[in-house]
């Protein structure tokens, strides 16, 4: 299980980084690395593209027009394919320090100025990312260090609990357990209820009553499927090493790993009467996942 | 491959202390020298508590280095209270004895006593080695 400091901070007040290890691991929770989540880089902020056109002399670079305080605008050569106007990007600045050493300077890419760089995920150290330039939220502000945009300087536990601690696989659970050992309280939480806006339900139908005995659903409409901002989100998975596919994908990961309750987003569109149930829990066969991966199920589900 | 020795101890009044005790004693003399020790809560399915024994690192005396990890701590075994279950599919009456038990890789131990630093030395049969453990 894979905590950040900052989200278990959350919870409840915390002894510095190093400390903390030593008292998840003498409570029972062995702390087995304890990692910056992102390597030391410096002048890189949120910056915004305003116009992305072709390079004059080169086929797959462009040439964007890129602002970082909405006003004043840097040219700056790009390669990614998904570069475009309006994308919240991550800019490194002129004199920008980047990991492995890298300095950014101004440049002349085939005869075109460049004033810094629009940076991928594996450029910055955050992921492996490379087939493109990162996407940021819209709502970022402009000019932001990026480092505090994404709340990067944090510190990234991996907590080993052992199997009888599948209470403590999220991080409200070993947050709960900190506080135990810590100040001899118990932590509770309480999710404010969400009314629902619409009188629909999707009727499921549980072929595998033992399994699953519960299996609770809302139907909910108008999502906009972006990524949220709030208590970093999308961060915050991508931190906890889940990888990010969409928004909505992010949301139900984001819940099961702070509070430990499983969930799944299905596309209404795309579920039709009780034969869209069946598919919920196939008996056998294969499954496709978001990733493009696909399983066999083995008989005995 | 490695080895792994078992031990356990049941009689009525064997308590955790008796085993804190043990592998205090046991540790000293196997290391021949003083180390710091510290038993971590863990979880075994046939111990009931369980506990993972560390003890000082023997190449940087708690300084941290590579071979701990920079943690200072080296684990070298496994251990616990013989979880009542056990003692009963033993035919053993729980509410009357109890005991402890431990588990401990032998080579593993033996690379930290003489800091051998690779395991497969052990099976190679090479002479000028195995000559060294008289």
């Amino acid at each position: 299980m894979k905590v950040t400091y900052s989200w278990l901070k959350e919870y409840v007040p915390l002894a510095p980084a190093a400390q903390v290890a030593q008292q998840l691991t003498l409570a029972g929770l062995e702390v087995e690395s304890m990692t910056p989540v992102a390597p030391p880089f410096s002048g890189v902020v949120v910056g915004e593209v305003v116009e992305s056109g072709r390079h004059p002399d080169a086929e797959k670079l462009s040439l964007c027009q890129v602002t970082t305080d909405g006003t004043n605008r840097l040219q700056i050569v790009c390669g990614a394919a998904n570069v475009r106007a309006g994308l919240k990007v991550a800019v490194a600045m002129v004199g920008a320090r980047l990991p492995k050493d890298i300095v950014i300077r101004r440049a002349k890419l085939r005869g075109m100025e460049s004033n810094g760089m629009l940076c991928s995920a594996r450029e910055l150290g955050l992921g492996e990312e490379h087939d493109g330039i990162l996407e940021l939220p819209a709502s970022l502000p402009l000019g932001q260090e990026l480092r505090g945009a994404l709340d990067l300087d944090d510190v990234m536990f991996e907590v080993n609990a052992t199997p009888n601690r599948g209470d403590c696989m999220s991080v409200f659970g070993i947050a709960r357990d900190y506080a135990a050992a810590q100040e001899r309280r118990y932590l509770t939480t309480r999710v404010e209820p969400v009314a629902a806006r619409s009188r629909e339900v999707f009727p499921a139908a549980l072929d595998e009553p033992a399994a699953c005995p519960v299996f609770a659903s809302r139907v909910i409409r108008g999502v906009t499927p972006e990524w949220p901002r709030r208590r970093g989100c999308a961060s915050a998975c991508a931190a906890s090493a889940s990888n990010s596919i969409s928004p909505i994908v992010d949301v139900t990961n984001y819940v099961m790993m702070d509070l430990g309750q499983p969930m799944h987003a299905y596309d209404l569109g795309r579920l039709s009467g009780a034969s869209g149930c069946e598919r919920l829990h196939p008996r056998s066969g294969s499954l496709s996942w978001m990733t493009r991966n696909t399983s066999s199920i083995p008989s005995i589900w | 491959m490695f080895h792994q020795v078992e031990g356990i101890v049941v009689g009525e009044s064997v308590s955790f202390a008796n085993l804190k005790a043990m592998l205090h004693t046991f540790v000293e003399r196997f290391f021949e020298q003083p180390l710091g020790m510290r038993l971590r809560p863990s979880y075994f399915p046939f111990t009931e508590p369980s506990a993972e024994v560390d003890i000082e690192c023997v190449f940087c005396h708690g300084k941290g280095c590579r071979v701990c990890k920079h943690t200072g701590w080296l684990e070298i075994l496994g251990c616990g209270m013989i979880h009542p279950n056990v003692l009963s599919a033993a035919g053993i009456d729980s509410e009357q004895w109890q005991g402890y038990a431990f588990g401990m890789g032998i080579e593993r131990l033996t690379m930290l006593r003489y800091g051998v630093d690779d395991l497969r030395l052990f099976f190679e049969n090479d002479l000028q080695f195995l000559k060294q453990f008289p």
